[in-house]
């Protein structure tokens, strides 16, 4: 009946409006679960764009005195990257940790590794991947022990970048930085 | 017709300045009367179009009544079709179906753009030193993070040992 074929075009472009709508939402976590956290006093929110992170090439790298190839590792992963968001709060961490496991939909998001180490300090990476090698996302949280820390990496995020930079990190004993940047 | 006529009739014919009176004279001549000497070269001309003239068939007087006939019997054949009842049912429900398909179509893309729209630029840093120097800092976390599990792992920790591997290749 041709009727019929007709309702079925309308619900198929129904069904198309909803698949496209959905594809266009390539947002990070963050704004997807944590938008709240962003207007909350006890979090201090960094965000790096994609355009700061194109300007790297300009930076005076040599008076930052800096490991050449540890710096060159950073610009390789930093290309591919569209956005770096951070929040972190120092207050009741476990309680956030908690609550942020909850809300991240897991069909979404992979769990890459989870570890829970010595000092009570919950750590989770999770990943968004889309499909093939590249990671979409990449989303670290820490929990627990004194802070709690979300950190977002969007953008195509190629995990042998991440592994050299790993390489480079490892080599000078140098301790890891911790996010000290207040707004 | 005298024949003497002929020329100067055609020289107007050629001009096209003869009218149908005239042309008919020089057909007549060419098909019965006699016909000039030095102008015998324009004689077949008008006698092939004298004849086709005589053998045309005239229309007959009832032509126009058997023409209307016959297309009064198809026009008679097309006559209009009524739509039954359901046939406007389902195309009200077509309609409808379509109308829902287009709000389907806009509505979703309302919530996703709510949460597309943090305004992200207000906590961005400011220049492109501190960009690199957060950066640097982001990735040093991510990758100590990474190699405090990897060292668990190695322990016989981590579920997800295959996955983790990865970043023991080296």
């Amino acid at each position: 009946m041709k009727s019929s074929k007709w309702i079925l075009t309308a619900l198929m472009l129904g069904f198309f409006g909803i698949l496209s709508a959905q594809a266009q939402s390539t947002t990070s976590a963050i704004d997807k679960y944590f938008q709240q956290y962003l207007e909350d006093e006890r979090f201090t929110v960094v965000y790096v764009s994609s355009k700061l992170m194109s300007m790297f090439g300009k930076l005076d790298i040599e008076s930052m005195e800096m490991d050449d190839a540890e710096t060159k590792a950073i610009m390789e992963l930093a290309s591919d990257l569209k956005g770096i968001r951070i929040l972190v709060t120092e207050e009741t961490p476990n309680q956030f940790y908690k609550e942020a496991k909850q809300k991240i939909d897991t069909r979404e998001y992979e769990i890459l590794m989870t570890v829970r180490n010595k000092d009570e300090e919950n750590v989770e990476f999770l990943v968004k991947d889309n499909g093939e090698d590249l990671i979409e996302e990449l989303l670290l949280m820490v929990g627990g022990g004194e802070q709690f820390v979300l950190m977002s990496f969007v953008g195509n995020i190629d995990m042998n970048k991440i592994s050299t930079l790993i390489n480079e990190f490892d080599d000078d004993k140098e301790a890891p930085g911790e996010q000290q940047n207040k707004q | 017709m005298d024949h003497q006529m002929i020329g100067p009739l055609l020289d107007k014919y050629f001009e096209g300045l003869t009218d149908l009176e005239e042309e008919n004279r020089l057909r007549q001549a060419a098909l019965h009367g006699p016909w000039p000497e030095q102008l015998q070269a324009y004689r077949p001309l008008f006698r092939y179009l004298g004849e086709q003239q005589q053998a045309e068939p005239a229309l007959s007087s009832d032509f126009d009544e058997q023409l209307l006939a016959k297309l009064g019997r198809h026009a008679a054949a097309a006559k209009t079709r009524q739509l039954p009842y359901r046939s406007w049912a389902l195309r009200a429900a077509a309609a409808f179906a379509l109308a829902l398909g287009a709000f389907w179509l806009y509505q979703p893309a309302a919530p996703a753009q709510e949460v597309a729209v943090v305004d992200w630029s207000k906590y961005e840093v400011k220049t492109p030193e501190e960009a690199f120097r957060v950066t640097r800092s982001a990735l040093r976390t991510v990758s100590s993070k990474l190699n405090e599990g990897t060292s668990v792992a190695a322990q016989g920790f981590d579920e997800n040992l295959g996955q983790i591997k990865k970043f023991m290749r080296y």
